[in-house]
């Protein structure tokens, strides 16, 4: 009898068990994860939100610290700063190539990042337009599109300078990975371009609903630089008078500030690489990374990397540059800026970037990271008036008016009938120390050949080699470039 | 009422009259005639049963006559006897322990009945080891069972069984009284009653999904019945000191590199440093110059620490219970010389009790609380990257608050420069860890003997508090916290397994039966909350709340997981005669981790006891001989469930800024995949040997285990992240010996020898068609280890300009004398790709263990060693160079670097490790490729014990005092702090040193 109890109870309980069994228990979904499936395409109100992420992405990615210096120390003015730290990059400057450096890597990774980011917010973007059918919100979602092309067509750019031939990656799960020829590359950046100047707002990115967003002029000056390589001179002349003509952009008067927190965002901004502190002393900071702090000075807690050589210098005190060099040279040796810090480290033959030297009275009181609160100023109204300029006089034209604009806020006299070189001259240093224009200047005039060659430089060396561990994990890179 | 007494009492007569019953009392004694405490003495076939007191007496009642007792004592054999008045036994010694009963997956089995090779190792032989964790103590105890220790304090140990199965995890399953865990660092090793290494698949088989790395079956103390209570004290106290530290240059010595390597550019920092803190640089040869500062960072980080540990052990029975309580305290100093420890109670209890005839009900529980106050870590490795060039304290660092702390800054250095003695004291974490285990079972009689249902639950809940807190300070520019930083975080766990099984036994003449079929479900939980706030206000503990920070600052997140599993399994065990055995497994695992939610895991094993044929009998050195063969399938569900980029990234880092405000945003890059479990295949062959009577007792066991859909990590194309797949195939195997001798020399004088080694050969067959995929720090390649160094091998150095010039590859990469010379291994004169090789792994080929005692009258001695060969390690530390090229050096560098021509031809020059040629994180070379290679003496205990010791009228049972040296020897030849490494990959950047223990120990009965 007691056993049958006991048999009975084994019986339920096995029954009980097999039945609550079921898949049930085991279909669990895991925590604290969206899938992708369930992004709601029908919320338009959405819609911003991928190209936001690629905005993001130009901040983490194209800000990576090593890019500066690669982009620079190829040029005769600058120099990494410091031969006791990451020498190669000093061998890079004299044009001792070594693809293992894992700054070429990075590099390389990083502008793909960007144009993985952006090829998926396109994807994002066709999503919610499929969901509407309403023509205000289609031309928006054009205009999103737009700057998610013009903002893809930017790593591109900075690809096709560094490497040359690159790999156009149309869509983030292609397989073959081949490189295009640098020209197949430029005319597919070009497409996206088109697309963003026939779409986008012509506005001042400080006129944007998203304030400091990319328009239809950030897209026409980068199309505009992509012509200036190429030697496509009426291109760059139409391209830059539409955004002169336009009326909307004029230098910042304060060459020093343009560069620090007051000139943020100016009327003379194409595009910026925004960050912000929220204006708070504590608190989260949306920054990009170490940018600032290795350009700067250790005693104002950067690193001490990134130089002018003082042949540069003198050759800037020689044309009589007074503002520009001020702003641009950030002398060591226990100079105290017109802001009132003192830079304590190296000499006075020591001069640091002042293009990204943020004082510490702009700061938010409590913020001590260098460069709290500034942007990257990545392109400017001043290039876009020496690009008109050039290509005027590069077809017979005078291009006095835009040039001498630039030189009137650098406190410069006019000069007139103005030739190729003294436009050179203009930009090298006006730019100076900005994105490696210098280099890219010497290299499409051929000028490269004469000024370099001293240091080593010989036409193959042009481009950096491609990065090792991209070679060794990716083998079709050493395929034969698509024409 | 009448009539029941009356039947009662008529009931009692009757089995009176049945069956005449006696009383036995007898004493056991061993081969020296030394009483046998402890022995259990049991009437066969029934639960009457005693324990010998400290006489080696004991006394059963109601014994039927020409009843049989067995007299059973571990590490002696069983006998069974016929039953006497008086009774007085001699236990041999065993080797062998044949009829240890040894726990397996959801039940027991005796030794000799086992077909799959599984090692016990008993509570008793891992208290000797002073260590926070189990698994510690364990080290060189069991061949195949590779335990790697780390020096990081407070952490426990790396555990690996037969070798690396995984790309992703290979720890072992620890089973603690039934409940799962991924590590056993919460338990006292003195609450430990045995633990059980499932080896093979066969015996793990039984865990399935939860067992392709093997597993660890730990039963905590219990009771016995009929004992009376037994009270004992555990106790020891000692010093830790650090061991093997890596000297690393001095400040002439780092000055002399630096300047060789290139005088103008870094000569600057060295006047700085005199200029500054004192010293002369007016000798024209750098070699002479002196430093008034010379810091020795890791001598100022270092301190010997205390270690002490006290356990109070109660356990007895009565003829239907039994019972144990246990509390332990123990109690550690960390090495690095500011507040932090490591303190844990832990309290026990197991109850187990017979309701009635058929059910046994009992309940055991682990409570453990332990509170941690956490060092910086990051201390270590700037104490090793931190040249002795600038002092702890700068006086005159004026701006310096709260403590006047040298800036690495006031010699010139930026970047990657710390002050790690600031870095240690401005920092103050504590985590407080609350873990309580319980068990709950009843066990119902179906059929007397034959047919059980047991249903047991175990829950596991820990909670985990933290805190971090960094003040406000300022050093240097660099070296500055404007606001104190507080976060803090409560990490939850909640597990539970029901078990469910039934087992059923019978006998029909010489064929043996067993059976069992069970059902469990689990699931495991675990949540994370965290919280920051910056500006809380310094001081005392009490004002740690984010509340008190400021309001902007405040930031809060959270994370959980749960999964659930439901299994079904079955084992069927048979046996002839006691001579062949078959045993099948079946597990049915349902996982919700998984997309793919079932999976399935049959073993079977059989074995031969050669030694019961009438032919062996005539051999007369033979004991014991038994032929074991296995195969099984099993499961790693250690692998996460899917892998890619959150699928949707947002907050800030996904956010664009517009103006001085974000707008949100989103990153939808999936690179995502679903994984599955790893498949584990094993097969095993082994034998069991007993030689000269018992004394030698030799096991091996050769191994094959394939494991298939490894999940491995490649680099994705043009990204710095890695996506994993079910693409691989690795193949372990080898062979695992372990040998005892164990033999008395006059009556005295009882020793033992033994040896453990595990050989193990690791291949990856193959990855998905790929022939080699790089995970970003090492190559997996078809055909070689897993995980290997490829890059580069070096074949020496350029010794001068003439051997430049004639070298193609020199001249097309400016090499200088003094630089690495690389082998072309395509012989093409160019050096790129295709001339890298495979310079090693982080998997040891060999491991062994020689331990070794005696007891001689009153005293006891262990010793026992411990070594590793055929592993290697990359020396991360030294390539870390690449990115800062001022660090310091370790002093080997210095001494052996080349001098110039004919210096030596395998060591760089000074300036040869500035250089990208030789120092670059993606050209690896064999260079920073060492053998990992040690031996160590693991444990040395001398012990001298007190038997029936007078004090006044009372008689203490024993007292045994011990000294303990705990790893006080180690030897290898890599330049590091310990070439036993946690980095999976064997990337070695471990900046702690290891520790020897020193301990003098009591042990009382009372």
């Amino acid at each position: 009898m007691k056993l049958k109890q006991y048999i009975y109870c084994v019986a339920l309980a096995a029954v009980t068990l097999t039945t609550t069994a079921c898949n049930d228990f085991l279909d669990k979904d895991p925590e604290n994860r969206v899938p992708e499936e369930d992004v709601d395409y029908t919320a338009t109100e959405n819609m911003y939100m991928p190209v936001s992420g690629v905005y993001a992405k130009i901040r983490t990615g194209a800000m990576h610290w090593v890019i500066l210096p690669l982009s620079i120390v190829r040029d005769d003015d600058m120099w990494s700063g410091r031969t006791d730290d990451q020498q190669l990059l000093v061998s890079f400057g004299n044009y001792q190539y070594d693809n293992t450096f894992w700054g070429l890597n990075e590099m390389w990774n990083q502008y793909y990042g960007i144009i993985k980011v952006a090829n998926a917010a396109l994807t994002s973007l066709d999503g919610y337009a499929a969901n509407t059918n309403d023509a205000a919100l289609l031309a928006t979602n054009r205009a999103y599109q737009g700057e998610v092309r013009t903002l893809r067509a930017f790593a591109y750019y900075r690809l096709t300078q560094a490497f040359g031939d690159v790999t156009i990656l149309r869509s983030n799960s292609q397989n073959d990975l081949t490189r295009s020829t640098k020209k197949l590359v430029e005319d597919y950046m070009l497409e996206d371009l088109r697309y963003a100047m026939e779409n986008n707002k012509k506005l001042r990115p400080n006129e944007m609903e998203h304030m400091g967003a990319v328009t239809a002029y950030t897209a026409e000056m980068m199309a505009a630089k992509i012509y200036l390589n190429r030697g496509d001179y009426a291109q760059v002349e139409k391209l830059t008078d539409d955004i002169i003509n336009s009326k909307k952009f004029t230098l910042y008067s304060d060459f020093y500030n343009l560069f620090k927190i007051p000139g943020k965002l100016c009327d003379e901004s194409l595009f910026e690489c925004q960050c912000t502190d929220f204006g708070q002393a504590t608190g989260d900071m949306v920054d990009a990374g170490q940018w600032f702090v290795f350009q700067g000075p250790g005693s104002m807690g950067g690193w001490n990397f990134i130089r002018y050589y003082a042949d540069f210098k003198q050759w800037a005190e020689q044309r009589g540059e007074t503002v520009r060099a001020t702003t641009t040279f950030l002398q060591g040796g226990g100079t105290v800026t017109p802001s009132g810090d003192n830079i304590k480290d190296g000499t006075a033959n020591d001069f640091f970037n002042g293009k990204v030297y943020t004082p510490k009275n702009q700061m938010t009181p409590g913020r001590t990271k260098y460069g709290t609160g500034n942007n990257v100023r990545i392109f400017r109204y001043a290039d876009v008036l020496l690009m008109n300029a050039e290509a005027k006089v590069r077809q017979g034209k005078n291009g006095d008016v835009p040039f001498n604009e630039v030189r009137q806020r650098a406190k410069m006299v006019s000069l007139s009938s103005v030739t190729i070189d003294q436009i050179l001259d203009e930009r090298r240093m006006e730019l100076a120390g900005e994105w490696g224009e210098r280099y890219a200047d010497l290299v499409r005039t051929g000028k490269a050949a004469g000024v370099l060659s001293a240091a080593g430089w010989t036409t193959d060396k042009t481009y950096y080699p491609l990065p090792f561990t991209q070679l060794s994990n990716v083998p079709a890179l050493k395929n034969e470039p698509l024409q | 009422m009448k009539r029941l007494l009356l039947s009662l009492l008529a009931a009692m007569t009757m089995q009176l009259s049945w069956a005449q019953s006696q009383t036995v009392r007898g004493t056991v004694v061993d081969m020296s005639g030394f009483p046998v405490i402890g022995a259990t003495v049991q009437v066969t076939g029934s639960k009457n049963a005693a324990i010998t007191d400290p006489d080696g007496n004991f006394t059963l009642f109601n014994v039927p006559s020409g009843s049989n007792v067995s007299i059973s004592y571990i590490g002696m054999k069983t006998q069974t006897v016929r039953a006497t008045n008086t009774m007085n036994i001699r236990l041999e010694d065993d080797a062998k322990m044949l009829d240890e009963v040894v726990t397996i997956g959801y039940g027991t089995a005796k030794a000799k009945d086992l077909t799959s090779p599984i090692a016990v190792v008993r509570g008793e032989e891992l208290v000797s080891v002073p260590s926070t964790s189990p698994m510690t103590a364990m080290q060189g105890k069991v061949a195949g069972v590779n335990v790697v220790s780390t020096g990081t304090p407070g952490s426990g140990p790396i555990v690996r069984i037969r070798g690396n199965g995984s790309f992703s995890n290979s720890n072992p399953l620890y089973v603690v009284d039934g409940m799962f865990y991924d590590n056993i660092n919460f338990l006292n090793t003195g609450d430990i009653k045995d633990m059980s290494v499932l080896k093979d698949a066969s015996a793990a088989a039984i865990y399935g999904v939860r067992a392709a790395n093997g597993v660890v079956i730990i039963i905590t103390r219990k009771g016995t019945r009929n004992q009376s209570a037994q009270i004992s004290y555990d106790g020891y106290v000692g010093v830790q000191k650090a061991t093997n530290v890596l000297k690393m240059a001095n400040s002439n010595q780092y000055g002399q590199m630096l300047m060789e390597a290139d005088y103008d550019t870094y000569s600057p920092y060295f006047k700085n440093s005199i200029d500054r803190f004192g010293g002369s640089y007016a000798d024209t040869d750098f070699h002479n110059w002196t430093y008034g500062s010379d810091t020795d960072w890791y001598n100022e980080l270092l301190r010997e620490a205390l270690i002490t540990n006290h356990a109070l052990s109660i356990s007895g029975g009565s003829q239907k219970s039994s019972y144990s309580v246990g509390m332990n305290y123990l109690y550690q100093n960390g090495i690095m010389d500011v507040d932090n420890s490591y303190k844990r109670l832990n309290f026990r209890g197991a109850l187990d009790y017979e309701a009635t005839d058929r059910l046994k009900v009992g309940f055991n529980m682990v409570y453990s609380k332990a509170n941690q106050v956490n060092p910086n870590n990051a201390a270590w490795q700037q104490a090793f990257n931190a040249p002795g060039i600038y002092p702890i304290y700068d006086p005159n660092n004026s701006d310096a608050t709260p403590i006047k702390y040298a800036a690495p800054s006031s010699v010139g250095y930026t970047n990657n420069f710390y002050n790690p003695i600031a870095t240690a004291n401005y920092f103050n974490s504590k985590n407080k860890t609350d873990q309580l285990l319980t068990n709950f079972y009843a066990d119902f009689e179906l059929l007397p003997e034959k047919l059980h249902l047991k249903t047991s639950v175990s829950y596991d809940h820990s909670a985990i508090e933290g805190f971090t807190y960094i003040p406000k300070y300022y050093i240097s520019a660099q070296l500055q916290k404007a606001a104190s930083s507080l976060s803090k975080s409560t990490t939850t766990y909640n597990n539970y397994i029901w078990d469910n099984t039934l087992n059923y036994n019978d006998a029909f003449g010489k064929h043996n039966f067993g059976a069992m079929a069970g059902y469990s479900m689990r699931q495991e939980s675990y949540r994370i909350l965290t919280g920051s706030a910056d500006n809380v206000p310094d001081g005392k503990e009490e004002y740690y709340y984010i509340g008190q920070g400021d309001e902007k600052s405040r930031k809060a997140g959270d994370n959980g997981s749960t999964y659930r599993g439901i299994s079904y399994f079955a084992r069927l065990n048979y046996n002839y005669a006691n001579k062949y055995y078959l045993m099948f497994t079946f597990r049915a695992d349902g996982s919700s981790k998984y997309q793919e939610h079932w999976g399935y895991f049959p073993s079977v094993g059989a074995s031969w006891v050669v030694s019961e044929e009438p032919f062996m009998k005539s051999v007369k050195a033979i004991d014991y001989l038994k032929l074991r063969a296995s195969w099984g399938k099993l499961g790693n569900d250690h692998v996460a469930a899917s892998d890619g980029f959150a699928s949707i990234a947002t907050g800030n880092g996904a956010s664009g800024v517009y103006g001085n405000t974000t707008i949100a945003g989103y990153q939808n890059t999936s690179y995502f995949s679903w994984l599955k479990w790893e498949l584990v295949d094993e097969i095993n062959i082994g034998f069991n040997l007993g030689l000269f009577n018992s004394r030698l007792s030799l096991d091996a066991d050769y191994f094959h285990r394939m494991t298939r859909d490894a999940v491995i990590s490649t680099s994705l194309p043009f990204d710095n992240k890695t996506l994993a797949g079910n693409y691989g195939k690795i193949l372990n195997q080898g062979f695992d010996v372990s040998a005892t001798w164990v033999d008395r020399v006059g009556k005295d004088f009882k020793y033992h020898v033994g040896t453990n080694l595990s050989f193990l050969r690791n291949e990856v067959k193959s990855l998905s068609g790929a022939t080699m995929v790089n995970n970003g720090k090492v190559y997996n390649i078809v055909g070689k280890e897993m995980n290997s160094f490829y890059g580069y091998k070096v074949i020496g150095i350029y010794q001068n300009e003439a051997q430049i010039k004639a070298d193609p590859i020199a001249v097309a990469n400016g090499c200088q004398p003094g630089d690495f010379i690389y082998e072309d291994l395509n012989h093409n004169g160019k050096l790129d790709g295709e001339d890298r090789q495979t310079l090693g792994s982080y998997l040891p080929n060999f491991t062994y263990n020689v331990n070794l005692g005696f007891e001689y009258r009153n005293f006891d001695f262990e010793l026992s060693t411990y070594g590793q060969a055929g592993a290697q390690i990359y020396n991360r530390k030294r390539a870390l160079r690449y990115a800062q090229s001022t660090y310091n050096f370790d002093l080997d560098q210095f001494e052996n670097r080349w001098t110039g021509e004919g210096s030596t031809n395998s060591n760089p020059s000074a300036k040869a490790l500035t250089r990208g040629w030789n120092v670059s994180d993606q050209r690896v070379n064999s260079y920073f490729v060492e053998s990992a290679d040690f031996f160590r003496i693991q444990n040395v205990t001398l012990g001298y014990s007190f038997k029936k010791l007078r004090l006044g009228s009372y008689t203490l049972p024993s007292m045994r005092l011990s000294l303990t040296a705990n790893r006080p020897l180690t030897l290898f030849s890599a330049h590091t702090f310990t070439p036993e490494i946690s980095d999976a990959d064997g990337w070695d950047t471990n900046v702690y040193p290891l520790t020897a223990t020193y301990t003098f120990g009591i042990q009382i009965n009372f």
